[in-house]
């Protein structure tokens, strides 16, 4: 049962889904879904073993094309609506050992493909107006599935933290005339403190208003809105510059980081949106190799983020760090 | 703002034009799983490389 209700106090939709309480949770190596069924062995989600990457619809999704009409009736103050929209699982490799960062850049050259391919698949249908690429990594985050994936969900509304930016990137565009993320690549160009890496049309920062200790945010220098409006030299650069910065990670305290991976693309609502610049945000929780950043009191009740550290030292670590041979690591489960 | 940002009964959505396939370079078999749902296999012509060489080393 899921369903969307709004929330006129915050002007924004609450997905509820009650049904994800049963999903599975941090199976065994052996009873993984997402690994291809082997012979003799349990059906997982995945029945064959020659693919490179797979996207199937999510068992437990949040959003889906045929929703069940809602639980309970809405009112004029509080409208309720089926959860119409998209869950997808994006399978990286069959390769239940691998980690983002264990994989080749022609493989994650074909993994923005895929993600490039489902924005316009998702986007092209009636009820979505916004695709979101994400990965979640690290039982820190909530992962409860260890196989190397990301997710797809396709919003019938813009997700407010996407129409938070849209907004301010357009009431910038309005006002100088500029783009907001090409005029802060120019800032960080010209200061250099919280760049940690410049190469293949991307630059990544530590942004100059990091929430989280170590977040980066992976910019393209050309301004561009979608994943499919790459040429292959920059989606070459992008999958140099991902890996870079999760192999940073993976230097950092010496252990597969924790992260969630939130890929920013222009709506599929039909509009222009072209004051917005695709980029892509990384999230770690660790503010030390044994401490995490919560979201308490001041975050989670007043939504204005504490961040324990500057990010020029963030980003100076960063930079420094050679990024790491992720084979090198303890394996994951 | 007290009123939902879209309302679904007055949607001016104009959806993404669906990709024309030789946009991108891979394979897509669509396949029913077992309880109806949708599994999409992405292949290549060729594998992709399994390891970085030093030729293409991740760093930029």
């Amino acid at each position: 049962m899921s369903e969307r209700r709004w929330n006129p106090v915050l002007g924004e939709w609450v997905i509820t889904a009650t049904h994800r309480q049963d999903r599975t949770f941090l199976p065994p190596a052996e009873f993984c879904p997402l690994c291809p069924t082997r012979p003799g062995g349990p059906p997982t989600e995945i029945g064959r073993a020659d693919f490179e990457i797979a996207v199937f619809d999510n068992r437990f999704p949040s959003l889906r094309p045929d929703p069940e009409p809602p639980s309970v009736e809405g009112t004029q103050l509080t409208p309720v609506e089926p959860s119409f929209g998209a869950c997808e699982v994006v399978v990286y490799t069959p390769d239940h050992s691998r980690t983002f960062g264990a994989l080749s850049v022609s493989h994650v050259r074909r993994l923005i493909a895929v993600w490039a391919h489902r924005t316009l698949v998702l986007g092209a249908r009636d009820e979505v107006a916004y695709v979101y690429a994400f990965e979640n990594r690290g039982e820190e985050i909530g992962v409860t599935l260890h196989h190397p994936h990301g997710q797809i969900y396709a919003y019938p509304t813009i997700p407010p933290v996407l129409e938070h930016e849209m907004g301010n990137a357009t009431e910038y565009q309005e006002r100088t005339a500029s783009c907001l993320w090409c005029d802060l690549i120019r800032q960080d160009l010209d200061d250099e403190r919280r760049v940690i890496a410049r190469g293949g049309g991307w630059l990544a920062t530590v942004p100059f208003f990091a929430r989280w200790p170590y977040e980066v945010h992976v910019v393209s220098e050309r301004h561009v809105g979608w994943l499919h409006e790459l040429d292959p030299g920059q989606v070459d650069g992008l999958a140099r510059m991902l890996l870079t910065v999760v192999r940073k990670y993976d230097a950092l305290f010496d252990r597969t980081l924790p992260y969630v991976m939130a890929i920013h693309q222009r709506p599929t609502d039909g509009g222009t949106h072209d004051a917005y610049h695709l980029h892509v945000e990384f999230y770690p929780p660790n503010r030390t190799a044994t401490k995490l950043k919560y979201l308490a009191g001041s975050e989670a009740g007043a939504g204005a983020f504490i961040n324990d550290t500057l990010p020029e030292e963030t980003a100076a670590t960063l930079r420094d760090l050679e990024p790491r041979d992720p084979s090198t690591l303890e394996a994951v489960r | 703002m007290v009123r939902p940002m879209t309302d679904p009964d007055d949607r001016t959505h104009m959806p993404m034009p669906t990709p024309p396939p030789d946009d991108f370079d891979f394979d897509v078999e669509t396949e029913a799983m077992a309880d109806g749902r949708r599994i999409q296999y992405y292949r290549w012509p060729e594998p992709a490389t399994p390891q970085d060489e030093t030729s293409e080393d991740a760093r930029v």
